[in-house]
């Protein structure tokens, strides 16, 4: 018996003492960040979406300019916020489209309509001429979120969760405040960058062919990224997203007012009208949302958003491709992000809108550059 | 190195060796996570 308890201490020990390694090592990974915060490059926040989007666009343009890419297929842009990123697929719509239209994915992420304009600016200023540009959009995205309320910014949110007994909550919390969880994806994409970059450096030195030396990480025609959202969401999860939305005051119709959406609204047709007068044909995609969601969502939002189309380009609209019921609730991975499933649905519809709108009897515009 | 292996692998560990034994399973834990995330195949091909 006193073996037994004996033994049982010493692997309990050896627990929590690895756990006390772990939590140091955590600790000196969070203080190296503090003391050279660049030392690792945030991928999935404004700059990082910013940057990659960039990247894409000179990329493409360089693949133009070098003749890499034939200029007799149509170029077909995808811009957006996290909704478009999750949901568009650039193979699976090249596919469905027969190759009729070569796909490059701008969309990044962020709250509000004109961060997706500030994140895609360079398309504006280059000499990228995509002959249709699909934004894809919600219209939660025409309000500023109202800051959150005091309740959602505890000092020591910890220590709120375990006052109130939410296990799930400090679980969580635990669980994002270790710095090796919250930064995982920045140190796989940095750890990837490297390898390819050997990978491409050795190949290059075998003399080895155009299509393998290409790296497939700056690669502009590659797919968006993804946050890797798992496919089905937990009750809990989705209950804390409307509780989120709710707190932003995004379900209040009062928040959809015209004086209050106005600056979102200008934004949005302001891109639009600078997107045509490239040349450019735009549709605008409305982009799926949980039932949950939208339930809670007031009209005032979808009507706020129609008349600032109709308000702003009267007759001359874009079309607009109503994606927001297109998918049901097991094919969205939270309330507003789609799975496997829900991408398949909404790809069909946007590759066979995007073959309606494809000018057919004019050569691409980026035939000839 | 031989040197080392055998003070970190000897029998009858002091605090100390201990201590540098349990550092380094937390690190292999650590970076072991870290690494699982890497879901891109050319991660594995680039060896």
């Amino acid at each position: 018996m006193r073996a037994v308890v004996l033994r049982g201490w010493a692997l309990a020990t050896s627990a929590l003492s690895l756990a006390l390694a772990v939590l140091l090592i955590n600790g000196a990974l969070w203080l190296s960040v503090r003391i050279e915060p660049d030392w690792l490059r945030y991928r999935m926040a404004g700059a990082g979406f910013e940057s990659d989007i960039t990247q894409r666009i000179e990329a493409a343009e360089h693949d133009y300019r070098q003749r890499v890419v034939p200029a007799d297929v149509h170029l077909c842009a995808l811009i957006g916020l996290s909704g478009m990123r999750e949901g568009g697929d650039l193979v699976q719509l090249t596919k469905l489209l027969g190759g009729r239209c070569r796909f490059i994915g701008l969309s990044g992420a962020g709250g509000q309509i004109d961060t997706l304009a500030e994140q895609t600016r360079r398309l504006l200023s280059g000499t990228l001429r995509p002959d249709v540009v699909v934004i894809g959009i919600a219209e939660t995205l025409l309000v500023r979120p109202a800051p959150p309320r005091e309740q959602a910014a505890a000092r020591w949110p910890l220590l709120q969760a375990l006052r109130q007994g939410d296990f799930w909550g400090l679980a969580s919390q635990a669980k994002a405040s270790l710095w090796f969880v919250v930064r995982r994806d920045d140190v796989k994409g940095a750890v990837e960058q490297v390898l390819l970059d050997w990978k491409q450096n050795l190949l290059t030195l075998m003399k080895g062919h155009a299509t393998v030396t290409r790296n497939p990480l700056t690669d502009p025609w590659r797919e968006m990224m993804r946050m890797g959202i798992p496919e089905t969401p937990l009750p809990v999860t989705l209950r804390r997203e409307v509780e989120s939305f709710e707190a932003s005051g995004l379900y209040a119709a009062a928040s959809y007012e015209t004086s209050r959406v106005r600056p979102q609204l200008e934004a949005l047709t302001t891109l639009i009208r600078n997107l045509r007068s490239r040349g450019a044909i735009v549709l605008v995609a409305l982009m799926p949302e949980h039932s949950l969601h939208r339930s809670r969502l007031p009209e005032q939002a979808h009507e706020a958003l129609m008349r600032g189309l109709r308000e702003a380009f009267d007759a001359a609209a874009p079309p607009v491709l109503d994606l927001r019921s297109s998918v049901p609730d097991e094919g969205m991975a939270d309330i507003v992000h789609v799975n496997g499933r829900g991408r398949d649905l909404i790809n069909a519809a946007l590759a066979m809108q995007i073959d309606r709108l494809l000018p057919r009897s004019s050569p691409p515009l980026m035939a000839g550059r | 190195m031989k040197r080392i292996l055998a003070w970190l692998s000897g029998p009858n560990p002091s605090p100390t060796q201990y201590a540098v034994r349990l550092m380094i399973v937390a690190i292999e834990l650590v970076l072991g996570y870290l690494l699982a995330g890497q879901t891109n195949p050319f991660f594995y091909q680039a060896f």
